[in-house]
């Protein structure tokens, strides 16, 4: 774990690990990064002023109560409120792509950032390889080895091969729903991506699928940063590097972000009273 | 202590009627259970004697031309002493041909445009434009039929059917004299009348695939047209094959826009640019004339064909569409 920028920070006037300005370049160990992020929908701002990092190669969850922003935010971060009519302002950097520059396209972002959902969806009408190969054969990839070779190395990541190397040409919707969610996290690898961006991935899990899909999170970090949108604390505690916590503004309807620091810190000693209320169970 | 209490009491042993009769009687004694029972089989039943009714009344009606000709009916008709023969099997293939055609046709531009509304075209469009289409399926056939033959035929004649056959690789499909009245004109009116029950329809079955799928694809990088090629058309493929089975029986029974712009010749078609007729068309022709007798029974007997052929291609896609719905495990 990369001690310097795990001290954790608060964010509310402007800054994350090392920056102390909204706009400045990233630090070199963020993977994304967020500065005076807004998104708002008509006239509704959902969450506001939000500056954050995804460290390089580590698991950031994103915590807090329904309704506080926390997917909107993990959304912008790779477009997805472009077909849903949110509107986002502010910078967001994917390494060195800022994200929403004019001539930046929604489709090259969401091929470095991939995303995990809430609910496992694989493509209904597809067999399990198809489902995996289908980022890479959006992308122009015909070659049949590659696509093998592809599905193979991101069914062994999401730790699925040895269940359905053997039915790999089956419908995908046959497997359980963990297994599909698993299907969906290899999908998602299958192109690539540095960033995995997931939704509450285990909240339509029973335990075990969701003790495995934990598993997996951890194992998948040593590659590619993880932001993770959850509902469940101990989720957080078990498989999180760095958590940030999100709660409803004074105005009871726009998100923000209160804290932002090491897991450990946020949940044992954080700095601010409404995280500490929040993560010790008193509100929520 | 706990087997005890599960022997205590056994399951009353029924036999199958039995239990069918204890359901019956149970439901029966239900308040409301009584008026629901009645209306169902009220309604099934009326349903039941409508459809049998018909087919009992049109065989009774083409017996004699069956009679007279046996199966060799269903291709060479029965001979007509006033007219020609009614050659059952060039109409049958004329129907086949000109669905195809309309088929063809209205297919890619139908579940283009249900995909275009569904998907890619703003609201203050997507709206009014479906009005529109829906309006088409309100016009009546006859109106159909001329604008087929007073529009449609002139710029058929002059430049779409002299077009086509300088097309090289498809002299098979067009070749001989540009009439205007062709199977290809008649299979073309047939498609703009299936056009509105596909667009509709389809349109409907897009729009029932699920958001998440959509996302599933954006999130992989997919452009929005291949959102549409990769999760939602395929997505929504039974209810499109639904929609197609649907236009193909309209196309299949349509009769009068037909009989106006197809050129009524009794003939094999050599061509799509040559007249044919339908079996709709056929009928539609003769029957007012038909003599009493054999002429008009061996008319009923292209009615009962024409009628054969839409509900084999009904039940047909029905099994098909069903089998497909079990592979993908919607149905137990």
């Amino acid at each position: 774990m990369t001690i310097e920028i795990t001290s954790n920070v608060e964010t509310s006037p402007g800054g994350s690990p090392g920056q102390s300005t909204p706009g400045a370049s990233p630090s070199p160990t963020a993977a994304v990064s967020l500065r005076g992020v807004n998104v708002s929908f008509g006239k509704h701002r959902v969450v506001r002023d939000v500056n954050l990092d995804l460290v390089r190669n580590r698991v950031t969850a994103l915590v807090g109560p329904s309704g506080c922003g926390k997917t909107t935010i993990l959304r912008a971060i790779n477009r997805l409120h472009d077909d849903s009519g949110g509107k986002v302002t502010g910078q967001v950097l994917v390494g060195d792509l800022d994200v929403y520059a004019r001539d930046t396209q929604a489709e090259l972002v969401r091929s470095r950032v991939g995303m995990v959902f809430q609910r496992p969806n694989p493509f209904p009408t597809m067999s399990i390889f198809d489902n995996v190969v289908a980022g890479l054969r959006l992308n122009g990839v015909r070659s049949k080895t590659v696509l093998r070779e592809a599905a193979e190395s991101a069914l062994h990541h999401a730790a699925l091969w040895d269940l359905v190397k053997d039915r790999l040409h089956s419908p995908a919707v046959r497997l359980s729903g963990g297994q599909q969610q698993r299907l969906c996290i290899a999908r998602a690898l299958a192109v690539e991506p540095e960033v995995l961006l997931m939704d509450e991935p285990c909240s339509a899990l029973d335990p075990i699928a969701t003790a495995k899909i934990e598993e997996l999170i951890t194992h998948l970090a040593t590659d590619v940063t993880i932001g993770l949108v959850t509902h469940n604390m101990f989720q957080a505690t078990r498989v999180s590097d760095y958590t940030a916590f999100f709660l409803l503004g004074d105005d009871r309807a726009t998100g923000e972000l209160v804290e932002y620091g090491d897991t450990k810190t946020i949940f044992e000693s954080p700095h601010d009273p409404r995280t500490r209320a929040y993560v010790s169970g008193e509100v929520g | 202590m706990s087997t005890t209490l599960l022997e205590e009491v056994p399951p009353p042993r029924l036999t199958p009627i039995e239990g069918v009769k204890e359901g019956l009687q149970r439901r029966w004694a239900r308040p409301g259970g009584r008026a629901y029972a009645v209306l169902r089989w009220t309604g099934a039943t009326v349903f039941a004697v409508i459809v049998l009714g018909l087919v009992v009344s049109l065989l009774a009606s083409s017996s004699q031309a069956f009679g007279h000709s046996g199966l060799s009916f269903l291709w060479s008709g029965t001979y007509n002493a006033t007219k020609d023969i009614y050659p059952t099997g060039i109409f049958i293939i004329g129907t086949l041909i000109t669905t195809a055609v309309a088929i063809i046709l209205a297919v890619p531009i139908g579940v283009g445009t249900a995909a275009f509304l569904s998907e890619l075209a703003p609201k203050w469009l997507a709206g009014p434009l479906s009005v529109l289409i829906d309006l088409i399926a309100a016009v009546p056939s006859i109106v159909v039929g001329l604008w087929g033959l007073l529009v449609l035929s002139p710029v058929f004649a002059r430049h779409v059917e002299p077009f086509l056959k300088k097309i090289p690789g498809l002299e098979w499909f067009f070749h001989g004299p540009a009439y205007g009245p062709s199977m290809l004109l008649a299979g073309t009116v047939l498609a703009v009348m299936i056009l509105p029950t596909i667009v509709a329809l389809s349109r409907t079955a897009l729009q029932g695939v699920a958001n998440e799928d959509r996302e599933a694809a954006r999130a992989l990088g997919a452009t929005r047209w291949q959102v549409v090629r990769t999760a939602v058309v395929p997505g929504a493929r039974t209810g499109i094959e639904a929609a197609v089975i649907l236009a193909m029986g309209r196309a299949l029974g349509e009769t009068i826009a037909v009989a106006m712009v197809i050129g009524n010749n009794n003939a094999l078609p050599h061509s799509l640019l040559a007249p044919g007729a339908t079996l709709g068309s056929a009928i539609i022709n003769n029957f007012g004339e038909a003599n009493p007798g054999l002429d008009r029974s061996s008319i009923i007997g292209l009615v009962v064909v024409l009628l054969a052929i839409t509900a084999l291609v009904n039940v047909g896609g029905q099994l098909l569409l069903r089998r497909r719905l079990r592979a993908e495990g919607a149905v137990a």
